[in-house]
């Protein structure tokens, strides 16, 4: 009886570290990749609230200053970006904001748009990531994560909730 | 040596949870002061958000203080019956309560860890999060360069220090003490069963790091 418990913890231990160790082997490789990936902005595909395609092509001006911006309707650190924007909209009226959420239908972002006025914005694009390709694409799920670009380059990125002033290059 | 261990349970603990907390009260008045916020947080945030922030973590503080005994209780209670649950399979006989015992003697080592960790930090202060995070007396940190490490990897890493030897060595000498086996055996139960359920939290703990990172 001893023996055979034995047997089965030493297997479910073995079965977990191995599922951990592969799950981390996997996540830091498509850091790997997606660092390699986003120092010139990549190309994307994600949906508008009307459920209409948003590509890379669909950016104003990709030479100028472009933050693509992960967030969840949900997240107060998300929340409180929302109103710091909306609060320094003269030093960012200059900066194509994309925001991106993989965490949200296209009622809740519109709710979270209209709720901290970012609908009130020109230069914001509230976009829906159905498919959540956005973690492997740019290398990170957590929000608020911000990609500053200028001039198509990767100039800086931030994770969590962060300063205005930071993001302007 | 078995009378040592023998003796109540609750008494050593509570103790123990006093110490922890007059270990708090003292970093969160003297280390984790506004200032030190004001310093670590105005880089990354506007003042009066680090100002949120500030009053949002003297709450938490107080969160913190109920939450403690409770959490120490639970480490208590799981390292207990990961090494009960060793001495099963081992053929070793032994109650549960004697592993509680055991396991609170050794959190001894983790209290004197604490007061070094808050008396350094109260003489050296900190000057940003870093400073604390990476601060690991006596651990294999110490001896590496950290700019060269990534940063999943510094618990492991911390893991591995002198008073985590000590631990061993407490827990070892306490399954000695019930058993009657000899040092050699209690420290292949030690490493068998508390030292697996350390590395698979350490690979858990790298696992939530990556993850969210």
């Amino acid at each position: 009886m001893r023996r055979l418990l034995k047997y089965i913890l030493s297997i479910t231990l073995l079965l977990l570290l191995g599922w951990l160790g592969y799950k981390i082997y996997d996540k830091l490789q498509t850091q790997k990749q997606a660092a390699a990936n986003i120092a010139i902005l990549p190309q994307f595909r994600f949906q508008t609230m009307a459920h209409q395609t948003f590509s890379k092509q669909a950016i104003k001006d990709t030479m100028g200053q472009v933050v693509i911006m992960l967030f969840s309707p949900d997240c107060e650190h998300c929340q409180y970006m929302a109103q710091a924007m909306v609060r320094h909209k003269e030093a960012i009226k200059d900066v194509q904001f994309v925001m991106v959420t993989p965490f949200g239908d296209s009622a809740s972002v519109a709710t979270f748009a209209h709720g901290y006025h970012l609908d009130s914005l020109s230069n914001v694009q509230l976009l829906l990531d159905g498919k959540v390709q956005f973690p492997s694409l740019f290398g990170s799920s957590l929000v608020p994560s911000f990609y500053v670009y200028n001039h198509n380059r990767l100039v800086k990125s931030i994770k969590g909730e962060t300063r205005i002033e930071n993001l302007l290059h | 040596m078995k009378e040592l261990y023998v003796f109540n349970f609750w008494y050593l603990f509570l103790s123990i949870v006093l110490l922890y907390l007059v270990v708090t009260y003292l970093t969160n008045t003297y280390i984790y002061t506004d200032s030190f916020y004001y310093q670590m947080l105005s880089d990354k945030f506007d003042s009066d958000r680090v100002m949120e922030i500030i009053h949002s973590q003297v709450r938490f503080q107080y969160i913190g203080y109920l939450v403690l005994p409770v959490v120490i209780l639970l480490k208590l209670v799981i390292i207990a019956g990961v090494l009960y649950i060793g001495l099963f399979l081992f053929d070793g006989h032994s109650q549960y309560k004697h592993c509680l015992n055991v396991v609170l003697v050794a959190e001894l080592v983790s209290v004197v860890v604490v007061i070094i960790r808050t008396g350094w930090m109260l003489v050296y202060r900190p000057q940003n999060a870093n400073d604390i995070q990476y601060f690991s007396p006596l651990s294999l940190t110490q001896l590496l360069n950290l700019d060269k490490i990534p940063k999943y990897l510094f618990y492991p890493l911390q893991l591995c220090n002198v008073f985590e030897v000590a631990y061993w060595l407490l827990l070892a000498y306490g399954i000695m003490a019930f058993t009657n086996w000899k040092f050699g055996k209690s420290m292949r139960l030690v490493a068998s069963s508390y030292g697996i359920a350390l590395a698979v939290w350490a690979v858990v703990v790298v696992f939530i790091q990556v993850q969210f990172s």
